[in-house]
């Protein structure tokens, strides 16, 4: 080994670039924190805000490697109230909100859950739609914070459902109104 | 000092005769028989080699100063030996030593290509270190590049509604509306004149009543 010191060197450059390149690489585990709007909750550290033009939203997060050219983001999540309805019950308003939904035959239902979140009780809601020519896979999650009800919409391409469940449990087990 | 020198040169005179004797005898000897080819060369070579050594001194005793030529005759030999010896150390690293000038040209070989070595494995390191830290940046999230990212959300868990068409419905109804008002007027006109058909048949039962 000392025969040949700039081997020595440069292997232990390598090794140094390859252990803090697999170190640093791993972004998956970092997360985010959003709080405003009376909400908070915690998202994957790679996304980002993103504006959202849907009708009473209160934020929304999504991918950026995810972006299509109209800069719309295909893997996303979008937290809304509903309009309030009659006693704000919401079984009631999850009700109303699907049978409307579910008259446009873009829109497939796939699947209904009461689900439990943090003790509190939710609305499940999985359906495939068809947005500007492109099929997405939705979860949306109905829950009731603080007398308020709030929708999470989770979407995503129906390929990458499966894989980005853990991006979307993020943020329905961290929801909390403020 | 003087005397010790004849002495010495009669000692190595008697000396040389006596080896020079007992190269005849060898001869003759070996001439009879009674000694073996093997022996006899080995013999001889000793004593001719003895003899040459003695003629040695007794020239340098002659030619060179008294005092070196007062040394004994072991020493001498010895010498002759070391000069042997030297010789034959010289031989060998001629031999195998090259020769550490800088001039040489085998050196200059070597520190060209070792010059080339050095260049070559700064090359590579260059290239390593560019390559990683251009694996780094690729692989690596910078955080101002993502945030750069401006996105856009208009999917929404309801049902699109269109506020333009619900108006439009909204005036059409309206319209209708109207129409019902102007018609139920004119059905009120109708009824009216129903009613006054009615008045008028009431009129006209009336008449006829």
């Amino acid at each position: 080994m000392t025969k040949y010191p700039f081997l020595a060197v440069i292997t232990l450059l390598i090794m140094v670039i390859l252990t803090s390149g697999c170190v640093n690489n791993d972004t998956s585990n970092q997360t985010k924190t959003y709080s405003g709007n009376g909400i908070s909750f915690t998202y994957n550290g790679t996304w980002e805000i993103a504006n959202t033009t849907s009708p009473n939203a209160v934020v929304a997060v999504g991918d950026p490697k995810t972006v299509d050219a109209q800069k719309n983001p295909y893997t996303f999540v979008l937290i809304q109230k509903p309009n309030a309805t009659q006693n704000n019950d919401l079984q009631q308003t999850y009700n109303q909100n699907y049978a409307k939904l579910f008259n446009n035959s873009s829109n497939q239902r796939v699947s209904e859950a009461n689900i439990t979140i943090n003790n509190n009780k939710a609305l499940e809601n999985v359906y495939l739609t068809n947005s500007s020519g492109m099929q997405l896979q939705m979860r949306a999650v109905w829950i009731t914070q603080k007398g308020i009800i709030y929708v999470i919409l989770c979407g995503t391409t129906p390929f990458n459902f499966e894989k980005e469940q853990k991006n979307f449990d993020l943020v329905i087990n961290s929801f909390k109104a403020q | 000092m003087v005397p010790t020198l004849k002495k010495e040169m009669i000692d190595i005179k008697s000396e040389k005769e006596k080896v020079a004797r007992n190269l005849q005898e060898l001869e003759f000897e070996f001439a009879q028989g009674n000694i073996s080819k093997s022996a006899y060369n080995s013999q001889k070579s000793e004593l001719e080699s003895k003899l040459e050594t003695l003629e040695v001194a007794d020239r340098v005793k002659r030619l060179q100063g008294r005092g070196e030529a007062e040394k004994p005759l072991e020493y001498w030999t010895e010498k002759k030996e070391e000069e042997k010896e030297q010789k034959a150390k010289e031989e060998l690293m001629k031999k195998y030593i090259t020769s550490s000038s800088p001039d040489h040209p085998s050196n200059k070989i070597k520190r060209i290509s070792g010059k080339k070595n050095r260049a070559a494995l700064f090359a590579i390191l260059a290239l390593i270190f560019i390559t990683g830290i251009g694996f780094g940046i690729f692989l690596m999230k910078v955080p101002g590049e993502s945030t750069a990212v401006p996105m856009t959300i208009n999917q929404s868990a309801f049902p699109t509604l269109n506020n333009s068409t619900n108006i439009t419905n909204t005036s059409v109804s309206n319209t209708n509306l109207t129409g019902t008002t102007s018609s139920s007027n004119s059905n009120t006109g109708s009824n009216t004149n129903n009613g006054g058909n009615t008045g008028g048949n009431t009129g006209g039962n009336t008449n006829s009543t």
